[in-house]
């Protein structure tokens, strides 16, 4: 840990009526990886914002290098060292790689000034070597995968000397070994003197990399503290103001009668997918990116087609094509893209809320405003949906608040089946125990799951049964009893169990 | 220095009270004081009623733009549409059938064709804008066929009460204008499909995984604009006593700006029928004011391109406080 290269003192921030942050102090160190941990609405998100001049600040002082600085643009952040990579990235698709890197600082050559492509090439391939990324810099900007994307983000702020880099929930979309790739680059920026802030809600990865934690609640500092003198035990406790108890509520209970049965179910991306699901149950689907689990889960949602095969509920043959006529099946899903395929941005959170059920809800085709809000106001109070009104359109909600407006939208329609691809993505503990514990309950009250997941501790402890996929095949299926994380992994990568 | 800062700050606080709605009734009142002063005859209750008919044509074509526009699409048909279905109506009263059956049958026409607009963007998958814009071309020439070119005066008497009736000293057009917007207003914010309408335009993906059929929506909300847009058709041969090909050209530019002026977006999501009423109205008030005093016809255009440009760039100021704050 070095001198201290940014500190923000006494920050305020106010939206309407909400205070978003009340007095917080942040301080950096360079060769340091700070984590910012809290709960959904903690405030992480804006901090950052104002230090990258994305939002104005309502108060406090930002130093740099021990010198106030007043950014008024984002671009002046940037040309003062700081470099923020959001959660949704802003590249430009159909350039390259290396384009997109050298956008508006593209090596020139000759009188004209022509760009220098060749050069600029080898400038991003010498460029990924010397952080350890391994992309083809002519690669299209589409064609890579979002850990790629984020990586690419990174390589193009070390290219611009960017001495500060603050990442906001980089690592949610990614799976385990994209995160150790993506630590790796941060840990070799860290050794290249470079000070970066780093926010996850996954306390495994938090332990791992940060060199300090630093708590907000409330808008509020809660504390820092050095990653040696702490246990992840203790920052739950700081984040939520309160001990958990229990993360995981799990408890074994019977299950019923079979409810939706697979055979055979073949689509574009998988193949033969044959599985029981019974009342009360909770079957858990994993395998590592790219084998196809996502594709189960729009497939079961008449999202995606499937070409080959049968799907029965309640014994009778079904055969949906659109997620109209799933849903009046019984059918739920909750997507993992919140931003694309969930939320419905301008819209209240009420509205929201109410989107999925009203297809069902009488009268036929008038709106009942009373009973909607009274909904609204049913799952704010359950799942703890941070927001002043429920009339606030849902962009104005910090990412895990409108996960679990998400989620609202698809328990409201009491559905038979609740497809949850990621659910707890972005979402912080406390609030994730509390989705656990709905998913318990919605089970033991007869409802079925299918858990569609990338976490493996999360599918372990939540699965009665988990059905792994292989490249887009099944390669076997574990009871609970039984399974285990390296029984998980080898399966997931093809191999047998002995 | 210091008073400055404080002017701005009180400026952004009463920014952020503001609706859409009152900015422009404010808006609305400053023109009409601009013009009461201007010229002696703007501020008479004559001068309303006919401010309030100029403004109808637009007004209820402008009830199914705004729809289409929520949904984030887009019909450039609609003046072209209102134009054939002028013609086509003279011709039913022409060849002896009943004015009322020739309405009923030009409304259909109007239906018809939004159907059919709905259909190639939903079924074929063709961009709204190209898809109407070629649409428009076929409307257009089919009235220019079916009249061979010429206008058709409008004889029954029946008919052009449409246009140039009163009831209770208000025009027959006001009145219809004012009883769609009811419930049309009714509609947008009271039912399923106008909440839907919504939902689409502000991410039709998610919609669709929530279950909200957005073909069956899209293909009704232009379906709807075919409507209205053939009622307007109706009224403005109604109120020219004559079907001419070449009616209502243009008529589709001023129907999305008077939406946009009231605070539609283009781009979806966002809007709603009280705003393009007060975004007619001005469109209507400036036209009239502007000829009140004598301003002549090019100016006039001139003028109306600008309050549509302060308009729209407000409107960007309205959403960039929304990305920031
Ligand atoms: N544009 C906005 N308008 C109004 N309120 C906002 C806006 N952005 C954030 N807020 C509010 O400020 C608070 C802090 O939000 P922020 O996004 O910083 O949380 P966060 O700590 O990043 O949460 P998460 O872990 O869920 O991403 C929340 O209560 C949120 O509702
Ligand atoms: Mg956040």
């Amino acid at each position: 840990m070095g001198e201290v290269v940014l500190s923000m003192k006494h920050i305020t921030k106010r939206f309407n009526n909400v205070v978003a942050l009340d007095d917080v102090n942040l301080e950096l160190y360079s060769s340091e990886v700070l984590c910012l941990l809290g709960e959904n609405g903690a405030g992480k998100s804006t901090l950052l914002k104002i230090l990258s001049a994305a939002y104005k600040r309502d108060g406090g002082i930002i130093e740099i290098d021990g010198k106030e600085v007043h950014f008024k643009t984002t671009r002046q952040a940037i040309e003062s060292g700081i470099a923020v990579i959001y959660q949704e990235l802003n590249e430009i698709p159909d350039l390259t790689v290396a384009e997109n890197i050298y956008l508006e600082r593209q090596p020139v050559r000759g009188p004209l000034k022509r760009i220098d492509w060749q050069r600029m090439v080898k400038d991003a391939e010498a460029l990924f070597s010397e952080i350890g990324i391994d992309i083809d810099p002519r690669r299209r900007m589409k064609e890579l995968s979002v850990a790629e994307k984020q990586m690419t983000e990174i390589a193009k702020a070390v290219a611009q000397n960017i001495r500060i880099l603050v990442t906001d929930e980089p690592t949610s979309a990614l799976s385990e070994a994209e995160v150790n790739k993506l630590f790796g680059v941060i840990d070799r920026i860290k050794r290249m003197g470079g000070a970066i802030i780093f926010i996850s809600h996954r306390l495994d990865e938090v332990m791992r990399i940060s060199d300090r934690i630093m708590v907000l609640r409330d808008g509020k500092n809660v504390g820092v503290v050095k990653k040696e003198e702490t246990s992840e035990e203790e920052i739950v406790t700081m984040m939520v103001g309160r001990k958990l108890v229990e993360m995981f509520p799990r408890r074994r209970h019977e299950v019923g009668n079979m409810l939706l049965e697979a055979e055979k179910l073949t689509a574009k991306g998988i193949q033969d997918i044959s599985f029981q699901l019974h009342k009360g149950e909770i079957l858990g689907v994993f395998g590592l990116m790219g084998s196809g689990i996502q594709k189960l889960g729009t497939v079961l949602f008449g999202k995606d087609k499937w070409i080959r095969g049968h799907l029965r509920l309640n014994g009778k043959p079904v055969n949906y094509s659109s997620p109209c006529e799933a849903i009046a099946q019984g059918v739920a899903f909750v997507p993992s893209e919140r931003k694309i395929d969930g939320i419905i941005a301008c819209m209240s959170v009420k509205e929201n809320i109410v989107l999925a059920s009203m297809t069902q809800s009488k009268p036929r085709f008038l709106l009942n405003h009373s009973c909607d809000r009274m909904i609204a106001e049913k799952w704010k109070e359950r799942l703890r949906i941070k927001t002043p009104d429920i009339r606030n359109a849902i962009c104005n909600l910090s990412g895990g608040n409108q996960q679990k407006t998400v989620i609202s939208r698809w328990l409201e329609m009491n559905p038979e089946v609740l497809i949850l691809a990621e659910p707890t993505r972005g979402i912080d503990v406390g609030a994730k125990a509390e989705i656990y514990e709905l998913m318990e309950e919605y089970a033991r009250s007869g409802g079925s799951v299918i858990l569609i997941t990338s976490e493996m501790r999360e599918i372990l402890e939540m699965s009665d049964r988990i059905l792994v996929l292989h490249d887009g095949e099944m390669n076997g299926v574990l009871v609970r009893s039984e399974a285990d994380e390296e029984k998980l992994l080898l399966l997931a990568m093809g191999g047998t169990l002995l | 220095m210091i008073p400055e800062v404080k002017l701005s700050q009180i400026g952004l606080s009463i920014k952020k009270k503001m609706t859409t709605e009152l900015t422009l009734l404010i808006g609305y009142f400053i023109l009409c004081t601009f013009f009461s002063f201007m010229s002696p005859y703007f501020f008479s209750l004559n001068n309303f009623l006919n401010i309030g008919l100029y403004g109808s044509i637009v007004g209820i074509a402008g009830i199914g733009m705004t729809m289409v526009l929520l949904t984030g699409n887009i019909d450039v048909s609609v003046g072209a549409l209102m134009g054939l279905i002028g013609v086509s109506v003279a011709s039913f009263i022409e060849m002896g059938v009943p004015f009322a059956a020739s309405i009923i049958l030009g409304i259909s026409i109007g239906i018809a064709c939004g159907l059919l607009n709905g259909l190639i963007i939903t079924r074929m998958r063709i961009n709204a804008l190209i898809a109407t814009l070629s649409t428009m071309a076929i409307f257009r020439g089919l009235a220019f066929v079916l009249c061979g070119g010429l206008s058709k005066i409008i004889t029954s008497d029946g008919y052009r009460w449409y246009g140039r009736g009163y009831i209770l000293g208000v025009p027959v057009c006001v009145w219809i204008m004012v009883i769609f917007y009811g419930i049309f207003i009714y509609i947008l914010r009271n039912t399923k499909f106008g909440r839907r309408v919504y939902a689409i335009g502000g991410n039709s993906k998610a919609s669709y995984l929530s279950g909200v059929n957005v073909k069956n929506t899209v293909i009704s909300v232009f379906t709807l604009a075919g409507l209205t847009a053939g009622i307007g058709g109706i009224l403005m041969a109604a109120q020219t006593g004559s079907g001419l090909p070449s009616a209502g050209q243009g008529m589709e530019m001023e129907v999305i700006a008077a939406a946009v002026l009231g605070g539609t977006s283009l781009s979806g999501g966002k809007g709603n029928l009280v705003g393009t009423l007060i975004g007619v109205m001005m469109m209507a008030t400036l036209g009239n004011g502007m000829v009140l005093m004598n301003v002549p016809a090019f100016y006039q255009q001139i003028a109306k391109g600008v309050v549509l440009l302060i308009a729209v760039f407000m409107d960007s100021l309205r959403s960039r406080d929304l990305d920031e704050a």
